[in-house]
């Protein structure tokens, strides 16, 4: 086990300098990060005792693991890859890559890809705190008459973030799966019926076949980067996304609907009425959406464990 | 092995639903995914069992020119399953992420250098200009779908996955069957991206879960209940 000595520390990690000391439990080495500005990435060295600088190639495993680091649900420690307005970091895509791109287009099949042909805006809430919603742009492919698969991203412009993976099953298939697997799932009933899930670019009209196959359907949504919460870059493990359901503290923030709806010109009116008539499930399985009914949500830990291998891993 | 998997559960696509299907790929707008330009075939292992490895097809479109996201399908198919999603970033913005995330990262240099990751039909020339610059980067990946134990849907919790990073961790069986379906050889790879370099600082000791293993678990958190006042529409 290792200690952590912190020498100085800035509260205040955009303005002022930090210096943290990691004891290393060797006697004469220490692994120092130093961090000038917030503006500069921090540097590590390595010093021993006697004040002899070395690269941190010399260094074994020097740290001891947090248990539930990264989790979920708790905010990242101070980093430059948290910070308001959550601007890309980056340099902009020089042209050398962009050409390699085009390359790369011309040789390869990207038939995978190719398969996503429908796109939905809805609306997803995070498992473990309904009051976070965010809005989301499925792509969306279908495998067959009960499964599907989707590329959530946190826009439909070219900039769009890569934001998590969400599956779709039939009722059918929903009944099959055990009900510790089926308590990470939600409905997708009134999300559909009430027109939070929109088809953009289609009439209304046209979207009803759609919709009608897929109000019987449970997602389970899986997000990996939390753009929400100002994550300039994807932290933490993953979250357990839910859907909207008809109780308060899962409806979703009128105004975050009425951008939405103004950007693609989703009218409500046209939407509920089309879709009122559409035969809703009787029965919603009470596995489903189980904070409903257990009061309780999910969250995921990143615990350090030995790794089941034939070798060192570094 | 990747060329075949089990079959996801369900009925045929009905004709309806395909025609509406169509209809919507060529009426609606598709940006984010028309910004995927690139196919990069790797190896994934479990962060808590090494012995477990993926063959991993990677699509993926550069945000900027220091940050890429890519989707993770199981073989480059029409049938392809999206098993998982990586991200990759610059050594400079890998240093900025705080220090109990690094861990769930991984470097490239080895996989790279070691000719294991490729991109399947580009020219050996044009694979090692992107390549110079992967090599350099670190990525972090996570699994959704467990297709390696035959999972016919994507169960349970999502896997943070690492990368090859010494020699002999990877499975001959698995090694020799893709360099076979692909046509290439990884040896004759290491032989020409000798000059490639890993990041600037060398390999950050808290990449690749630090040396250690690294599991993820559920935990229940509380709810704040639900009002009963139910309501049916907005």
């Amino acid at each position: 086990m290792h200690g952590i000595a912190h020498v100085s520390e800035s509260t205040d990690y955009e303005r002022t300098p930090s210096l943290t000391v990691w004891n290393t439990g060797k006697d004469d080495i220490s692994l120092i990060s130093i961090q000038k500005s917030f503006k500069e990435a921090p540097r590590y060295s390595c010093y021993h005792k006697k004040g002899q600088k070395k690269g941190y190639k010399g260094i074994h495993s020097v740290l001891y693991l947090n248990r539930s680091m990264a989790s979920s649900d708790k905010k990242p420690g101070p980093t430059p890859a948290i910070g308001p307005g959550s601007t890309l970091p980056g340099k902009p895509t020089t042209l050398g890559s962009k050409l390699i791109e085009s390359g790369a287009m011309m040789l390869q099949s990207m038939a995978p890809v190719r398969q996503m042909n429908l796109h939905a805006c809805t609306f997803a809430l995070y498992g473990h705190d309904l009051s976070r919603q965010i809005e989301t742009h499925h792509f969306i492919q279908r495998i067959n008459q009960d499964f599907l698969q989707c590329a959530v991203y946190d826009s439909d412009k070219p900039s769009a973030r890569l934001i998590g993976v969400e599956y779709i099953v039939s009722d059918n298939i929903f009944e099959t799966l055990p009900s510790e697997e089926q308590k990470l799932w939600h409905s997708h009933a009134y999300e559909i019926k009430t027109g939070l899930w929109t088809l953009p670019g289609m009439p209304e009209l046209l979207q009803d076949p759609e919709h009608k196959s897929l109000t019987k359907t449970y997602g389970k949504f899986w997000c990996t980067w939390q753009v929400d919460r100002g994550d300039r870059l994807p932290l933490g493990a993953p979250s357990l996304m839910m859907s909207a359901q008809a109780v308060d503290i899962a409806r979703v923030n009128p105004e975050l609907v009425k951008r939405r709806d103004r950007k693609y010109g989703v009218s409500r009116g046209d939407a509920k009425e089309s879709r009122v008539e559409m035969a809703e499930s009787e029965w919603i399985n009470p596995n489903a959406d189980y904070w409903k009914q257990h009061g309780k949500g999910f969250a995921i830990d990143v615990v350090p464990v030995e790794m089941k291998s034939f070798g060192a891993l570094i | 092995m990747a060329t075949s998997h089990v079959d996801v559960p369900g009925e045929p696509t009905e004709t309806g639903t395909a025609l509406l299907e169509t209809a919507t790929g060529t009426i609606q707008g598709f940006q984010p995914i028309n910004n995927i330009h690139q196919h990069l075939c790797a190896f994934h292992f479990y962060a808590h069992d090494m012995t477990r490895q993926v063959e991993a097809h990677h699509f993926c479109g550069h945000l900027n020119e220091d940050v890429r996201q890519c989707l993770i399908y199981d073989s480059p198919n029409k049938d392809a399953r999206l098993i998982g999603i990586e991200y990759i970033v610059v050594e400079s913005l890998f240093l900025t992420l705080p220090d109990d995330e690094k861990p769930l990262w991984h470097s490239h240099e080895f996989e790279v250098k070691g000719g294991y990751l490729f991109m399947p039909g580009v020219p050996g020339m044009v694979e090692r200009q992107d390549l110079k610059q992967v090599c350099k980067t670190y990525g972090k990946v996570i699994h959704f779908w467990q297709d390696d134990r035959g999972d016919p849907l994507p169960l349970g919790i999502p896997q943070i996955m690492m990368a090859l990073t010494r020699p002999g961790q990877l499975d001959e069986n698995i090694a020799k069957d893709v360099e076979k379906r692909f046509g290439v050889s990884f040896e004759e790879q290491r032989e020409q991206r000798k000059d490639l370099t890993g990041p600037d600082h060398g390999i950050h000791p808290l990449a690749n879960a630090a040396g250690r293993g690294l599991k993820t678990e559920l935990r229940e958190v509380d709810i704040p209940p639900a009002t009963s006042m139910p309501r049916v529409f907005v």
